[in-house]
């Protein structure tokens, strides 16, 4: 009975282990997740740290993924004691520095999945960066986890 | 008696009965109630309208329902991915280090909705039951949760968007005494160890 119920837990954090982390030369992913939902959710929200290891600023333009219709950067803060949400269109990750997207601040938003979006999924970003007036592309992953990396 | 003289008397006795009601009151004013670093405790809990709204369950959540014992109310709706589930995780985790060290202490939590158009009581059960079974998902008629929104002064307005809409709204979270009165408000940002702390320090001494 015991072994059978960390058996997935062991394997989710295997997963997340080995699919959270990827780099592409100057812009690297980690901890990448999204926070599960009920059934019949149709937004998500998912977290991640982008570090930037170049010397330039980068910016991310855009997100896709093969799981949901639609991703986009939001903010969440408190203003004068009001919670706010607000979409960022480009985000912006200083020369040889980190951003955490994490519960409460920077966040994605995962719109109208494709599937059904259970815990210990996979799910595929695809993100589109700027660096040096090019366009770059960069794939990863990021595990469906009740509660994340914090 | 002249006219002069019953003012006079009058306004003695008004005098009288001012400050009879200020030294009836100085205790409680003088009273030294622990600060909280997340929030505030309010000098006198305060009474609160009467209102009207379901649960998950669809039993009825109203005033009564807050009496007996402690109450953490916040507000929320279930198309909110970030904020919404973050709080609920957080007083979920509150929730057992309470129980842990204070086990005799009644403490429920409850989410009422600002969109009772998509969160029906069926949607809220499917939720919440997703995130903290222990805790109430509170709906009602537009109206209904108007009148319990505008006695708690929590603001809240609709954004649309091209797709959907989500909501502006007040981030506070609200604590209701064994008596069903408004006792303290907190800010759901701050960290699960310092909102454990304050609730800690309200729950130890006014139990």
């Amino acid at each position: 009975m015991r072994s059978k119920s960390i058996k997935p837990l062991v394997l989710i954090t295997l997963l997340s282990i080995f699919f959270g982390q990827k780099s592409f030369a100057e812009l690297e992913v980690n901890n990448a997740w999204v926070r599960s939902a009920p059934p019949n959710s149709k937004v998500f929200s998912g977290y991640l740290r982008f570090k930037n290891v170049s010397a330039n600023e980068i910016t991310i333009n855009k997100m896709k993924s093969n799981a949901f219709d639609q991703i986009e950067i939001h903010s969440s803060f408190i203003e004068d004691g009001i919670s706010t949400m607000r979409k960022i269109d480009n985000l912006r990750i200083s020369e040889n520095s980190e951003m955490k997207l994490e519960p409460g601040g920077y966040h994605l938003m995962l719109m109208s999945p494709k599937k059904d979006i259970k815990e210990g999924n996979l799910v595929e970003l695809i993100i589109y960066y700027e660096d040096e007036d090019r366009i770059k592309i960069l794939r990863s992953d990021a595990v469906v986890l009740r509660n994340g990396y914090e | 008696m002249s006219k002069r003289n019953i003012i006079f008397i009058l306004f003695i006795l008004f005098g009288i009965s001012g400050l009879f009601t200020y030294f009836q009151s100085l205790p409680s004013l003088l009273e030294k109630k622990p600060t909280l670093a997340t929030g505030k405790i309010l000098v006198r809990p305060m009474e609160i309208d009467q209102f009207e709204l379901i649960d998950q369950n669809n039993a009825a959540f109203n005033n009564k329902s807050l009496e007996g014992g402690w109450t953490v109310v916040f507000f929320g709706y279930t198309n909110c991915p970030d904020v919404c589930p973050t709080t609920i995780y957080k007083l979920a985790e509150i929730k057992n280090v309470i129980k842990e060290k204070l086990p005799s202490t009644d403490f429920n939590t409850v989410l009422v909705t600002l969109d009772p158009d998509r969160d029906s009581a069926k949607r809220l059960d499917e939720y919440i039951g997703y995130f903290d079974e222990t805790m109430l998902g509170v709906t009602g008629t537009y109206e209904n949760i108007q009148s319990f929104t505008s006695s708690l002064s929590v603001f809240y307005q609709r954004i649309n968007k091209e797709e959907g809409y989500d909501f502006n709204h007040t981030a506070s979270i609200f604590i209701f005494d064994k008596n069903g009165l408004l006792f303290a408000t907190m800010s759901p940002a701050n960290t699960i160890g310092e909102l454990t702390e304050d609730f800690y320090t309200i729950l130890n001494n006014f139990q």
